[in-house]
């Protein structure tokens, strides 16, 4: 695997001695100061053979199927829920009958008869965990997770199959939010910026405005009306109790 | 109406213009050899950015052909140098001679080298996009960093081609200051650093820094084109002007 790494090398050595090889069948050699002319005309050659590689790449450039097409079945489309929509303002202030129930990816419910439940969740980061305190004690946790579409690169490339939601386990008093590892799930994508005299005159930035990733992940849960809940270990946001 | 000697003088700079591109050609090869290092060390990418929600994590890796331009810039620098500090007199010994018109074919080669040197920088940019696509493993390539319209890359080019001319134009000059005095050679690079040095912590000025807002940081098409060719053309003027007292002596 490790000759995947020198094949820019390769390849650059492959374009370098073709172009050499191209000047040398077309000239000739030289030998002496008399044939500074017959020099002249190689060089010309192997600068016009450059000339020609380059111009010819911009025609394959453009033929080239798009690779971004592969990452999801289809290729986005404008998200049908116009910004600023967001899970989060919605679920903080309990109105979680407003979203779309085709973000609802998972659902769990769990049955308890403790008076307290710590709720851990140590490996959580960029998920805001929302919990609501119901008007009735039924000893039953319920649980959802929210996801929008995620798209990488602005609006480009549709990536939310690469998403994963977290895994909830119960103990007797500890419910446990496990996210998955981050390093499974990584979408990889490499971006070509404009020269620096082009960028200079159209308005481009240097690097793309559009962010990387753009989406909403969130968990709900819907907790006895009367039961306890520790979150020294989690960071839960709770319904009314925000601005 | 024209002059018999204005027409003489065009017909001796275009024959001289030919000569040295003849004999000088090996330049252009070093422009190639040297792009193509260039594009090789454009594989590393020049940045990264990226983002996580939750378990998913998106990294972009970004990449530019603006070494390729730097190359290119610094290749006519030094031949624009080379072109005053190792010329030989011989060389345009088969055709009638003076300053001016020995001054004005080699600015006219230059020029020559500008475009040949821009237009190939702008294109490498397709040729690293290609070799990328079809590394294995690659990941797969966003459509970034393309012109919209055929102008805005032409203006692109435009603005290159004006920029290496600008640095061939320091290029010459210093080459020219060099042959009137070796000395030239030791003192220029040193007030060089020393002025940056010196403006930088006595004053907090950072020529460098204004001299890129100056030039590159002109939203301007018009205006960046000016400021670049009314520089060269300073520059050449004076190039020319201590060639002539040089031929005096």
């Amino acid at each position: 695997m490790d000759i995947l790494m020198y094949t820019p090398i390769i390849l650059l050595v492959v374009v370098v001695v073709l172009v050499w090889l191209i000047g040398k069948y077309v000239t000739g050699r030289k030998s002496g100061k008399v044939q500074q002319v017959p020099y002249a005309k190689r060089v010309k050659r192997v600068v016009g053979a450059y000339v020609l590689l380059l111009i010819l790449s911009v025609g394959v450039f453009y033929l080239l199927p798009d690779k971004t097409g592969s990452l999801a079945e289809e290729q986005a489309e404008a998200p049908d829920h116009q910004d600023p929509f967001s899970l989060y303002d919605a679920a903080s202030q309990g109105d979680v009958s407003d979203i779309d129930k085709d973000y609802i990816k998972e659902e769990w419910e769990f049955s308890t008869d403790e008076n307290a439940i710590a709720i851990t969740a140590p490996d959580v980061n960029q998920i805001p965990i929302v919990v609501e305190k119901k008007q009735a004690n039924d000893d039953k946790i319920e649980a959802r997770f929210y996801q929008t579409e995620m798209y990488a690169h602005g609006a480009s490339i549709d990536v939310s199959g690469y998403a994963k939601p977290v895994q909830i386990e119960q103990t007797d008093q500890e419910l446990t939010i496990i996210q998955p590892d981050p390093d499974e799930h990584q979408v990889e994508l490499s971006a070509f910026k404009q020269e620096f005299p082009i960028m200079q005159f159209t308005n481009e930035t240097w690097m793309s405005d559009d962010s990387p990733l753009s989406g909403e992940q969130l968990l709900y849960l819907q907790m006895p009306e009367d039961i306890k809940v520790d979150d020294s270990d989690a960071a839960l946001d709770y319904v009314g109790e925000l601005e | 109406m024209m002059s018999l000697t204005s027409v003489r003088l065009g017909d001796v700079v275009r024959k001289q213009l030919a000569f040295k591109l003849k004999s000088y050609a090996g330049m252009f090869s070093s422009l190639v050899i040297l792009q193509l290092i260039a594009m090789l060390f454009s594989f590393g990418s020049i940045a990264m950015t990226g983002s996580t929600r939750g378990s998913l994590s998106v990294s972009i890796d970004y990449y530019s052909a603006d070494m390729v331009i730097a190359f290119t810039i610094l290749w006519i620098f030094i031949h624009a140098l080379q072109l005053k500090t190792r010329e030989n007199k011989d060389d345009d010994g088969a055709f009638i001679t003076d300053p001016l018109s020995h001054n004005l074919s080699n600015i006219a080669f230059l020029g020559i080298g500008s475009v040949i040197g821009g237009v190939t920088a702008l294109l490498s940019s397709y040729v690293l996009r290609v070799i990328h696509y079809f590394i294995p493993g690659s990941s797969p390539m966003l459509h970034t960093g393309l012109t919209d319209h055929v102008g805005e890359w032409l203006a692109g080019v435009a603005a290159a081609i004006c920029y290496i001319f600008l640095f061939s134009a320091l290029g010459y000059l210093i080459g020219t200051l060099i042959q009137l005095h070796k000395a030239y050679a030791i003192i220029l690079p040193a007030v060089f650093i020393g002025v940056l040095v010196a403006l930088a912590q006595s004053m907090d000025v950072h020529v460098l820094v204004m001299l890129k807002d100056f030039y590159f940081g002109e939203p301007s098409l018009l205006l960046a084109l000016s400021k670049a060719i009314g520089t060269a053309a300073v520059l050449l003027a004076g190039a020319v002007m201590l060639s002539n007292r040089l031929e005096a002596k």
